[in-house]
């Protein structure tokens, strides 16, 4: 038993001393169940995932159960992870944000604290006084207003193409055009 | 296809934030596979953005990372627990104190590897619950409308309008036997079997009433047929209603001496 605890806090320590491990040689250890590997995932990616979820769930306690759920769904799909589609990162972020999306959902299907959600207030009570407001999210408001606001339906309200067009009252492939180009313009400035 | 000009389209943001529908991300995939310069700018943009994410990351409260990590270690509790009984078989008494926060630390372990497991499992049931909910909710309807069927078909028995023409079988047949429901007011016939003989798939049982001595087409029916009341075509007169075997889909008029019941109207 000591045995066994000491080691598992050995692993820990052993962790934040390596140097940085490459994505295929991270994935074969993580698809083998090792635990140094989850330790190092999470030391390096936590931060990066945590504050993309917050971008899209500003209430802190409800990002805390995302992100959790987020790192648990990385280790049960690993298996499923292609590296011919994307990177690691990519991957898990795409987790984040779907798992995000789907919690938004869920909590305003079951109607309590419906209104936190509300577009507008999340959009400007919420933005100007928050950390969260970094990234990707802070990237968006050097657009127009409207790139913007068609950027912030996609990603961080999950709106289909077929739901932006409907909002917007204009063709699915206005709105699938109107997305590309703002995607364009808020690639420039993450550079 | 002009490469360049598809990298250039947006499609590659739209892809790696998962903005992309269906249909784009099938052709992306599908592109990606002959055209290495779009893996090379997909990757561009994939460590751009992983990039921006990492130096903008918020850290999050410390208290988690335990958690996080119990919950993905949960693979092999059995292993672990194993490991602790054969420590304590082997150390009975000695260093029971000393020992003491370990196993504190190691029942903590325990104790969220377990409900880590009991929470995966109360959700997992709960979603087999809500399946199995939507099978009977689909079961059910299916059943009303198979009732809501057969009350129709039992009103039409009941209706005061209608002749009943009982079928007699023929010499050819002489145990075929059928009901006929004829509602004169409104035309419509109705077909009960009530013991046909099976037919050759190339073979149906046609229908037909004797108006004036003539012969009028009311349609083809097979004795297989599950439904308790069959709907035929409608007809203002008969003297007799009559069955046949035809060929499949029916005949103009019928082979008479296939006829296998016949039946008088009361009129």
């Amino acid at each position: 038993m000591l045995l066994f605890f000491v080691n598992f806090h050995n692993k820990h320590f052993l962790l934040n001393l390596t140097a940085k491990y490459s994505d295929p040689e991270l994935l074969t250890l993580l698809k083998s169940k090792n635990d140094a590997a989850f330790n190092y995932l999470y030391e390096h990616f936590s931060g990066g995932l945590y504050s993309t979820i917050l971008q899209i769930i500003p209430e802190r306690n409800d990002a805390n159960k995302v992100l959790q759920e987020t790192f648990l769904n990385i280790s049960y799909r690993i298996n499923s992870y292609d590296e011919s589609k994307g990177k690691l990162f990519t991957w898990m972020l795409n987790i984040a944000r779907n798992l995000s999306l789907n919690f938004l959902k869920s909590k305003s299907a079951n109607g309590y604290s419906a209104g936190i959600f509300k577009p507008e207030r999340s959009l400007t009570e919420t933005d100007n006084k928050s950390f969260y407001n970094s990234g990707l999210k802070k990237a968006t408001q050097q657009l127009t207003p409207e790139e913007t606001r068609i950027i912030d339906l996609a990603y961080f309200k999950g709106y289909t193409q077929e739901e932006i067009a409907k909002e917007k009252g204009i063709t699915v492939t206005l709105a699938k055009q109107e997305l590309r180009n703002a995607l364009i313009q808020l690639r420039a400035y993450l550079k | 296809m002009n490469i360049q000009e598809y990298i250039s389209s947006g499609i590659i943001e739209s892809y790696v934030l998962g903005l992309a529908s269906n249909e784009e991300k099938k052709e992306f995939e599908q592109l990606c596979a002959s055209y290495p310069a779009l893996v090379e700018a997909r990757n561009a943009f994939e460590e751009l953005l992983e990039k921006t994410a990492v130096e903008n990351a918020v850290e999050p409260p410390a208290h988690l990372k335990a958690g996080v990590l119990a919950s993905v270690q949960q693979v092999s509790p059995i292993q672990q627990s194993k490991i602790i009984t054969m420590e304590n078989n082997g150390n009975p008494g000695t260093g029971y104190r000393s020992n003491l926060p370990v196993y504190i630390a190691a029942a903590s372990v325990i104790l969220v590897l377990g409900c880590a497991y009991f929470l995966y499992k109360l959700y997992s049931q709960n979603e087999e619950l809500k399946d199995y909910n939507n099978t009977l909710r689909a079961k059910v309807n299916t059943s009303d409308s198979i009732l809501n069927k057969i009350v129709d078909e039992q009103k039409v028995i009941r209706d005061s309008n209608i002749t009943v023409v009982n079928m007699v079988g023929t010499q050819v047949a002489p145990r075929s036997s059928a009901n006929i429901y004829w509602d004169s007011t409104s035309s419509n016939v109705y077909l009960v079997v009530k013991n046909m003989p099976k037919l050759p798939t190339t073979q149906q049982y046609q229908l037909w009433a004797l108006i004036e001595g003539k012969p009028k087409d009311l349609g083809v029916f097979d004795a297989t047929d599950d439904r308790v009341i069959l709907k035929m075509k409608n007809t203002k007169k008969a003297e007799a209603f009559a069955i046949t075997i035809e060929k499949k889909g029916g005949n103009p008029s019928p082979t008479l001496e296939k006829m296998q019941s016949l039946g008088k109207t009361k009129l």
